[in-house]
């Protein structure tokens, strides 16, 4: 058990300095002086010229890079040319709010998601059912930027009950629409999933013994269909997690939300390569923290689920 | 006496064709894509010229109805006749960047599936790292190196990212169908390994190629236009769903059609792919359903950019 | 200022000592000032500095001139300069060398202490310092104070042209005249802030301003506010508003919906009205009359590189002349701008009403004249005129609108143009740079009302010899006009002056063709009706000083239905 976990470990250990190479070498290709970037639109060539020194990129290549990892392992991510502030902090300084849209996305796909996929389980082929399906494909199919865009546009000025995007320094009004937004994919996506798995379940061999035995419908579904339909559920739900407080750009975008993902949307178009390099690596810190999260997780849930 | 020949398709087709969304959804991208080709002979304008003299002073677009079927551009430019050149970037990538995957994915997923060892390792690592990466942000920092975007480089990156997935999922497959009877049976008969895998496994491969060829088209369409609206799309002016979308965005109070129509097409042509897929899942193998559970909702899945990542995340398809 | 990302900068258009202070259409019967209240404003993105060493953007200098003076101001909301923190206008030597400014007694910086002559030294010398990195090191504007090319080379440590001769008294000496001397001291970077309050902040003054100026900088936090506060030491007349709040980050569409809403009082007071807004509220009965107007002394337009082919040749160069529709160009914004065919903004003292020497139709176009000249220059079906890539900043979704257009237009030439748009920081670098951009579309906005600013730093000799970061990215260098723009740098005779300034357009237009001049803007804003006062000026962005509020702080709650039903369209 513990081997795994260790095992666990190091392989994100080892994805992450693959992820930190990469992202190296990337920043590394980006066209334009990095100097001449970070000193801004009108400086002095003895001005660029220190700061490239400043900046050590007079040195080798090999150098840099060890540099760079070195650096990254102290959780110093480097200085954004545009702000002149170090990168880390900066994103930190945005991450609450993609925090707080993220569990807030989470909590719509579970509250919408959850009871449409248990309903249309218990009556497969109803009105209900089929009601869901169509929901289910037409909100895995809408493009989330232009579900926002319709959404501000209905609720923020036809019928003018919610705010036209922006943060409104955490009220809720603010987040209803994003999270919602966001949710709705996923919504769509656990609603199917967990029909599927609740079918499955309510068909095999120990659903039936539990019928057999006289326990109500209710119960079956309560103490043994959902459980371990819920197991599916979770891990999928880990790696969401991870993929949403990655930076769910689009949405932050479309909503003028002030979350990373915006940040780094407004870091690329205006060439802050340290920004956005960092924000990717950030961003794959948390999806792998979160697969091993879940992966743990998953093996204290579900024992017979136990990888070697 | 030999009865008549019946083809091992026609139970397949049979099946589909009683799925009548899949069947609706075959008919709207068969149109689609006539429509898309016979483009530049069909009676309408150019796409890309923009009718300033019929604007007015104060520049404001012209809504539908009038002139303009469905209205205009700012610049002037058809609504309508975008969206049909539109329709042949999106069937485009989606065909091209999808296909590619495929054939990469397939070919690697396989190899490592059946030979094991230092390959599938590396394989395993490889996507890790790739699936590790938040997929829209680097796809937009690649493409911000390369400084222009253009269609043959978001087809690269889509497929890119996409391979690594399918890799995985064949991989599963492939070392589920390797225990089998039948492949047993065809070493014990002498074939070599080359030969058990194509003539063997592949065939077996076949359903699930189908089903995520089909829907792997709707998510690549998704995520080109989801990247067409941050931006590292196709260049100005060509005419583009998800690109017009972005460019309607500031007008949406103005000329709300500017966003309506284009963001509707891509969701029709999305659910039509999907709508197949499903069908052709049922059709193909209806007992196979937990083979493709997470399939369908997680390839489809192009809520808040994620595209492609909820893909071969499904743990059950995935025995080590 | 600069070459500049937008067609919505809103440094303003300017009303000369000829022409009559600005047409803004709003009536004087506003009342009676109050004292009091909190003005909102909202940024739509967060300031890049508030250093006034570095800040070179409609944005910074929003905030700046409320928080920071220098020795000269522009007059109400002319282009007249009058003494700020001098005492007096300075008294300039015959030979145009020297200037010297008397320092008014008891001006107070916000931290209680007064200012002296040694904190203009300390803060000129600051501002041009290589290390501090800022703009104007380098550059055309103070290169001509004497020891400040030794300075900028990093071999001085001081710049011996300003002597402070006591505490009240400094000097400037020149190493030749300049006529907008006074302009370029009167500029933003010629504030003076306390040297012991850059110490104070380590490396962050950008963050931590202290100045002289009617309001401090009370918070800020990043990408989300920023607070001033009324200045109680402030020297001069003192503003009406207690404080100004600044929301950062607000799109336009939603800050211009809460200025109808009456949930904030000015949208983006550093941008002009984007495009989609603007159509709305230029169609709403209500709010088509309180949209402030005035003409902005800049000038767009497509520069060739005059080193690289096939823009070495003068004929192509002619022939791009007389292709662009700019009357569409002028749709696209609305009609907020105007048709330019020459290198002087209409409000620019000097400037050639219906200057049009090409003979180009009403929309600037003369399509078979350009036709005509590319075969002339060698070009036809056997050896095609090549593809060409339209280098453009992306920065607004006006230029993108606008390339299009332009492409169109070269297409009816027989002109292919390929669009190529970029960030800001990468534009600059890549049209600054000799020898690597042929084709751009360019803004170029005032520094100050003058001439000799929409010449010495884009079209002479001097600023096409640079390696990196020029401002003449046509590279355009013609000794005969250099002649012209030294000669008139120096001369007194105002009106001998802008003769020669016009000589040089005439030749830059008629002669050399680096250019291709299409349109100059018109600055619009709004406010909401709480709003009193409020102005565009000709040079700032923003002037807080002459504003007052009456009624209730602006809630920030969706407005009830009625009210946003009269704003839709």
């Amino acid at each position: 058990m513990t081997a795994y976990i260790i095992r666990r470990l190091l392989w994100m250990v080892l994805v992450l300095f693959g992820v930190a190479a990469i992202t190296f070498v990337m920043a590394f290709l980006v066209p334009g002086d990095p100097a001449r970037l970070y000193a801004g639109t009108n400086a002095s060539p003895a001005a660029i010229k220190i700061i490239h020194h400043q900046l050590g990129l007079d040195r080798p290549l090999w150098t840099q890079f060890g540099d760079y990892m070195w650096r990254v392992l102290h959780l110093d991510f480097g200085f954004s040319y545009r702000f002149q502030t170090p990168v880390l902090p900066a994103i930190l300084q945005r991450f609450p709010a993609t925090a707080e849209l993220a569990l807030a996305g989470v909590f719509f796909e579970l509250i919408i998601g959850l009871p449409i996929g248990i309903l249309s389980a218990i009556r497969p082929g109803s009105f209900w059912d089929r009601a869901t399906m169509v929901f289910t494909f037409v909100a895995l199919a809408a493009p989330p930027f232009w579900l926002g865009l319709i959404f501000l546009f209905v609720f923020g000025v036809l019928l003018p009950v919610l705010p036209i995007g922006g943060y409104g320094g955490g009220a809720p009004q603010y987040l209803l629409l994003p999270a919602l937004t966001l949710g709705l994919g996923g919504a769509a996506y656990y609603a199917r999933l967990l029909r599927a798995s609740l079918l499955d379940i309510l068909k095999s061999d120990y659903v039936r013994t539990a019928w057999a035995k006289g326990l109500t419908e209710r119960q079956v579904i309560q103490k043994h269909a959902i459980p371990n339909a819920l197991t599916v559920i979770v891990s999928q739900l880990g790696m969401d997690l991870g993929y949403f407080l990655a930076g769910v750009v689009v949405i932050e975008s479309v909503f003028a939300w002030p979350g990373i993902g915006k940040q780094a949307v407004d870091a690329i178009f205006t060439l802050d390569i340290p920004l956005v390099m960092g924000t990717v690596l950030f961003g794959a810190l948390l999806i792998v923290t979160a697969n091993v999260v879940v992966d743990i997780s998953y093996t204290f849930l579900d024992p017979r689920v136990r990888y070697s | 006496m030999a009865g008549p020949r019946v083809s091992p398709w026609s139970p397949i087709w049979n099946r589909f064709r009683e799925d009548r969304f899949a069947v609706g959804g075959g008919i709207f991208i068969l149109l689609l894509v006539v429509i898309a080709l016979l483009a530049p002979v069909l009676p309408i304008r150019n796409p890309n010229h923009g009718y300033y003299e019929l604007l007015p002073a104060n520049g404001a677009p012209l809504s539908p109805g009038g002139t303009f079927l469905l209205g205009s551009d700012p610049n002037g430019r058809d609504l309508l006749s975008r969206i049909i050149w539109g329709a042949r970037i999106s069937l485009f990538i989606g065909f091209v960047a999808n296909g590619l995957a495929l054939v990469v994915g397939v070919m690697v997923g396989a190899l490592a599936g059946y030979l094991r060892g230092w390959f599938e390792t590396i394989l395993m690592r490889v996507t890790d790292i790739m699936m590790a990466f938040p997929v829209l942000l680097f796809s937009i920092a690649i493409i911000s190196i390369i400084e222009r975007g253009s269609v043959l480089v978001i087809v690269a990156v889509i497929a890119l990212f996409y391979w690594t997935a399918v890799a995985r999922i064949v991989r599963g497959q492939v070392l589920s169908l390797k225990e089998r009877e039948f492949v047993e049976a065809g070493r014990a008969l002498g074939g070599g390994p080359q030969h058990n895998l194509l003539h063997h496994i592949l065939p077996h491969l076949v359903p699930i190629i189908i089903v995520y060829g089909t829907i792997g088209i709707a998510t690549s369409i998704s995520t080109e236009s989801i990247l067409s609206f941050i931006g590292i799309g196709v260049q100005a002016p060509t005419a583009d769903w998800g690109k017009m979308v972005a460019d309607g965005q500031d007008f949406m109070f103005v000329a709300p059609w500017l966003v309506i129509f284009p963001g509707l097409m891509i969701l029709l042509t999305v659910l039509a792919f999907n709508l197949i897929g499903d069908g052709l899942r049922d059709a193909l193998d209806p007992r196979a359903r937990a083979l493709f559970r997470g399939v369908i909702g997680g390839v489809a899945a192009g809520s808040a950019g994620l595209a492609g990542q909820r893909l071969g995340l499904d743990s059950e398809a995935e025995p080590t | 200022m600069k070459r500049v990302s937008t067609a919505a900068m809103a440094v303003l258009g300017v009303g000369t000592i000829l022409l009559s202070a600005c047409g803004n259409s709003v009536s004087t019967a506003e009342g009676q000032p109050v004292s009091g209240g909190t003005l909102t404003v909202s940024f739509k993105d967060d300031l890049k500095t508030l250093d006034p060493a570095i800040g070179y953007d409609t944005d910074s200098w929003s905030i700046e001139r409320s928080i920071y003076n220098g020795l000269l101001d522009y007059k109400g909301f002319t282009t007249q300069l009058q003494p700020d923190i001098a005492a007096a206008m300075p008294v300039i030597s015959t030979d145009g060398k020297t200037y010297t400014f008397k320092i008014r007694s008891g001006v107070k910086f916000s931290n209680g202490r007064t200012v002296t002559a040694d904190d203009f030294k300390y803060s000129w010398e600051r501002m041009l310092d290589p290390k501090t990195a800022g703009p104007m090191t380098g550059g055309p504007f103070w290169g001509s104070v004497h020891g400040a090319q030794d300075f900028f080379n990093g071999t001085t440590t001081s710049i011996p042209g300003f002597k402070v001769i006591d505490a009240s008294t400094l000097e400037i000496d020149l190493d030749s005249p300049n006529q907008s001397f006074l302009n370029i001291i009167a500029m933003p970077f010629g504030s003076v802030i306390p040297k012991e309050a850059v110490s104070a902040a380590g490396s962050d003054f950008a963050h931590k301003p202290v100045g002289t100026g009617p309001f401090t900088l009370d918070k800020w936090t990043p990408g989300q506010l920023i607070v001033l506060k009324k200045n109680p030491n402030y020297f001069g007349t003192k503003p009406y508003l207690d404080e100004v709040d600044a929301q950062i980050g607000l799109a336009p569409e939603v800050a211009y919906l809460r200025v109808q809403n009456n949930q904030l009082d000015i949208a983006q007071p550093d941008l002009t009205i984007p495009s989609a807004q603007y159509i709305q509220l230029s169609s709403n009965p209500t709010w088509k009359n309180r949209i402030l107007k005035t003409p902005n002394v800049d000038i767009y337009y497509l520069a060739m590189n005059v080193n690289m082919k096939p823009f070495d040749n003068s004929l192509v160069r002619q022939a791009f002349n007389n292709v662009v529709n700019k009357a569409n160009l002028v749709k696209i914004l609305n009609g907020r701008a105007v048709i330019n065919n020459g290198i002087q903004a209409p409000p620019m003292p000097g400037y050639v009403p219906n200057y049009n020497p090409l003979g180009l139709d009403a929309n600037g176009q003369n399509i078979q004249k350009a036709k005509d000249l590319l075969t002339q220059a060698g070009y036809n079906a056997s050896h095609p005129f090549p593809a060409q890539d339209l280098v453009y900043t992306k920065a607004s979704a006006d230029s993108d609108r606008q390339a299009a257009s332009i492409q169109q237009d070269f297409l009816q030439a027989g002109v292919t143009i390929n669009l190529k748009g970029l960030a800001f920081n990468a534009f600059l670098d890549v049209t600054g740079k000799p020898n690597t951009t042929a084709l751009s579309f360019n803004a170029w906005i005032q520094d100050f009302p003058d001439p000799s600013d929409f010449i010495d730093p884009i079209l002479t000799c001097a600023a096409a010899n640079v390696t990196a970061n020029g401002g003449n990215v046509s590279f355009f260098c013609d000794k005969d006009a250099d002649k012209l723009a030294d000669q008139a740098r120096g001369d007194i005779n105002s009106a001998e002056r802008l003769k020669l300034y016009q000589q040089f357009q005439d030749i830059v237009v008629t002669k050399d063709f680096p250019w291709v001049p299409m349109f100059s803007t018109v600055e619009t804003n709004v406010s909401a009706p709480r709003v009193h006062g409020y102005q565009l000026h000709p040079v700032w962005p923003f002037v807080t000083t002459s504003i007052w509020v009456t009624g209730g702080a602006p809630s920030l709650a969706p407005a009830p239905a009625s009210a946003s039903a009269s704003a839709s369209p």
